[in-house]
């Protein structure tokens, strides 16, 4: 029953010794009703605590009676000694609503009151949860169940995910690229936002690695063969597992500014002057020929290029080291091509299918991977700009809301570099244009402060390190009390959920990844033909592609 | 003396509100420390908290008997004259009263009259006292060092008789702690003193 507590502090609840409540029994995350006079409160357990009536049971702990039972002990627990959990509660519903069962007429709201002195608790039931989660209606997407029912589920209502940009965090191993997936799954069944991929690890598109159960599992593509198209940026890569790519992505040597350049300064192992020696090549060599022809130079004639430009030789020398590794990246192409792989990306985008890019080989490498989405995300945001601006002022339709998938984001939303790229820009900028972020990383507290409050959702599974823990919880409301329970998540398959998507936070163990997962999003796949919006842009040859496509799968 | 439940054992000769002190008919005859008394009419209930014997005349003292004697009994044998003067009293701590047919808890408002029955309750009464036992609390709060051994003495013997003794042991002694939080120390003497 409630003894005590705040609303800001979260409440005091001491477990009943008669009713043989043991705290080993509540585990910190879970769910728990206090039942009010005139409301119902929906609280997470924040934290536990022995404590005892006075101090002297401390120094005087019960012995054993002669007869070796332990009477003592059993007399003393739960009277002078007894268990207290740290509840905060959440959200609330009017009592008299039905809850139970599931009448929808008064949705839970978020908790401005505290419920008054003894108020009984109880462990939550799925229909408390429902009621929690009810805005998303029974058939919205399952995430997975809250910790300590396995039986509850708990629902996401993808749209409003999507609207805000999501992190996803937890040390390698916990289990993220699993949630992720699944996450990724849900937009591409829900059918609105459509998402673009940077697949750094090729374990999105066509099939992932069970690392755990050695095992593989389906990929996006394998799941939704109709409105998954998958890029690649290594064919090689892509045919050796097996998979045929849907398209061949190059970058145009003429598309790399000097601005990539120092987003990469780090990753590169540039100094700041050999960095920016590169605005210097630009202006001499033009805009769109300068890391051509900079690459195309002998080792001899760098030394010259230094003289002629007055910049410092070393720096430049170790500029056209550094980048001449980059004549390797299959990837790279002349003028002209690179346009036309970003133009096919965004026309599939506008089409509304999902698009995965797979890195294969280049996925290993950092820079490579930094590059690519960073420009890709540039033509792309701006492409989704103009079309925002064209229909704000009454020209053309929106644009669909895009969510932009980057892995390992710390490398690229450093306090140093999220002022210049893009994606720092597109986190600040929320959802103005209609492109939003899914960012999955296991260092959140590497990424810019700025960025991380502008995650509109967070899921995070079990991280290892403090500073990471504090990132992640950066401006969240009840920062304190959540930070208990996410040092405690389990090392695999938990992950605290909190931010814009859920009502309040919630440690949800994720649903498997499974056949049944598979099912649940094949239902929808043969229903996504109906969405009008899916359909629009499909010609008559495109849908019997597709319908061949869903028939036959292709190898 | 064994004493058999539901018999008198003396009358009232001091009588206080939360406090009785009686006079047994026999020499040595009193019920043991912890035994739950009814007295009067209508009833008051107390627990017997101390027991003493003395001479009934104070100004005479008793002095020593046995010297040339074998044993104890011989003293008395030889001295008849010794159980008319010689009395054996004891107090009880009063902690509920009958009204009507129900038994309530606390002290009644009115003290037992001078020379009031005083009977050893039998089982089916005391298994009323153990049903609630919120009644300790006015033992607990009585000076006496005594009172400890007394109320552990009653748990003892109400523990042989009611049908789940664990049960009631745990109860009780819950009861007990939450009376004596700020003293585990005496609860756990109490509780090591009712179970062995």
């Amino acid at each position: 029953m409630v003894v005590g507590g705040s609303l800001s502090r979260g409440l005091d609840v001491r477990l009943d010794g008669s009713a043989n409540a043991s705290l080993e029994d509540v585990a910190v995350g879970s769910f728990v009703t206090v039942v009010g006079r005139r409301q119902r409160y929906f609280a997470v357990v924040t934290d536990l605590e022995l404590r005892t009536v006075d101090d002297s049971v401390r120094h005087f702990p019960p012995t054993r009676s002669p007869g070796g039972d332990d009477f003592h002990a059993e007399v003393m627990a739960g009277t002078l000694a007894y268990g207290q959990l740290s509840v905060m509660p959440s959200m609330t519903a009017p009592l008299h609503s039905d809850v139970a069962g599931g009448g929808t007429s008064e949705l839970a709201e978020q908790a401005k009151t505290i419920p008054e002195h003894f108020a009984p608790v109880y462990a939550a039931s799925q229909a408390d949860i429902d009621a929690v989660f009810r805005a998303q209606g029974s058939d919205a997407f399952s995430l997975g169940s809250p910790q300590g029912m396995e039986t509850a589920s708990i629902r996401l209502d993808l749209g409003t995910l999507a609207s805000r940009s999501v992190g996803v965090f937890g040390a390698s191993g916990s289990g993220k690229t699993f949630l992720a997936r699944m996450l990724l799954a849900g937009l591409v069944k829900e059918g609105d936002a459509v998402s673009l991929v940077f697949d750094m690890e090729s374990e999105y598109g066509w099939q992932g690695q069970d690392n755990d159960r050695r095992r593989q599992v389906k990929g996006l593509k394998q799941l939704f063969p109709s409105r998954v198209v998958t890029f690649t940026l290594d064919e090689e890569s892509s045919r050796r597992r097996g998979v045929t790519p849907d398209g061949v992505v190059r970058i145009g040597y003429d598309e790399i500014e000097p601005a990539d350049i120092e987003v990469l300064r780090d990753l590169l192992n540039l100094s700041e002057v050999a960095a920016s020696t590169a605005w210097n090549l630009e202006r001499h060599y033009g805009r769109s020929d300068w890391l051509r022809a900079f690459l195309a130079l002998s080792g001899a004639d760098v030394g010259e290029l230094a003289n002629e430009l007055g910049v410092n030789l070393a720096a430049l020398q170790t500029l056209y080291r550094r980048l001449s590794a980059w004549s390797r990246f299959g990837f790279l192409a002349d003028t002209g091509e690179g346009r036309s792989s970003a133009g096919g990306i965004i026309e599939q985008l506008q089409r509304g299918n999902h698009v995965v890019l797979e890195f294969g080989q280049y996925g290993r490498n950092t820079a490579a991977y930094v590059l690519v989405s960073n420009l890709l995300t540039r033509r792309i945001h701006e492409t989704w700009v103009r079309r925002k601006e064209l229909a704000d002022g009454g020209q053309g339709d929106e644009p669909r809301p895009l969510v932009i998938f980057i892995e390992e984001a710390h490398k690229f939303l450093t306090p140093e570099v999220a002022s210049q790229t893009i994606f720092g820009s597109i986190a600040r900028e929320l959802r103005k244009y209609n492109v939003t972020l899914m960012i999955v990383d296991q260092r959140p507290s590497g990424i810019d402060s700025e960025v991380m409050s502008q995650l509109g959702t967070r899921l995070s599974c079990a991280l290892n390190d403090d500073r990471d823990m504090n990132a992640v919880l950066m401006g969240a409301r009840d920062a304190n009390q959540l930070r208990g329970v996410l040092a405690r998540l389990d090392s695999k398959q938990q992950a605290l959920v909190f931010g814009h998507a859920v009502p309040m936070p919630v440690v949800v163990r994720p649903r498997d990844y499974d056949e049944s997962f598979y099912a649940e999003m094949a239902i929808a796949t043969s229903a996504a033909g109906s969405i009008p919006v899916g359909a629009l842009a499909e010609t008559e040859a495109e849908r019997m592609q597709r319908e061949i496509d869903e028939l036959f799968p292709p190898e | 003396m064994d004493i058999i439940a539901g018999q008198r054992v003396g009358e009232v000769m001091v009588s206080h509100s939360q406090r009785i002190e009686a006079q047994c008919y026999d020499l040595h005859g009193a019920p043991p420390l912890g035994a739950l008394l009814r007295i009067g009419s209508p009833p008051a209930y107390a627990v017997v908290r101390e027991i003493w014997h003395e001479a009934l005349d104070p100004s005479r003292p008793l002095t020593p008997r046995g010297r040339n004697l074998e044993t104890e009994e011989e003293i008395y044998a030889a001295n008849p004259q010794l159980s008319a003067m010689l009395t054996t009293r004891f107090a009880g701590l009063v902690v509920g009263f009958g009204a009507g047919p129900t038994v309530r808890f606390g002290l009644p408002p009115q003290p037992p009259n001078l020379h009031a029955f005083v009977f050893a309750c039998d089982s089916d009464e005391t298994a009323a006292f153990t049903n609630d036992l919120g009644w300790m609390r006015l033992l607990l709060t009585d000076g006496s060092p005594a009172v400890d051994s007394a109320l552990a003495g009653f748990l003892r013997r109400s523990a042989a008789v009611v049908a789940d003794r664990q049960g009631f042991l745990l109860r009780a002694g819950r009861t007990l702690a939450a009376e004596l939080s700020r003293d585990p120390q005496r609860l756990q003497a109490i509780l090591r003193e009712t179970t062995t």
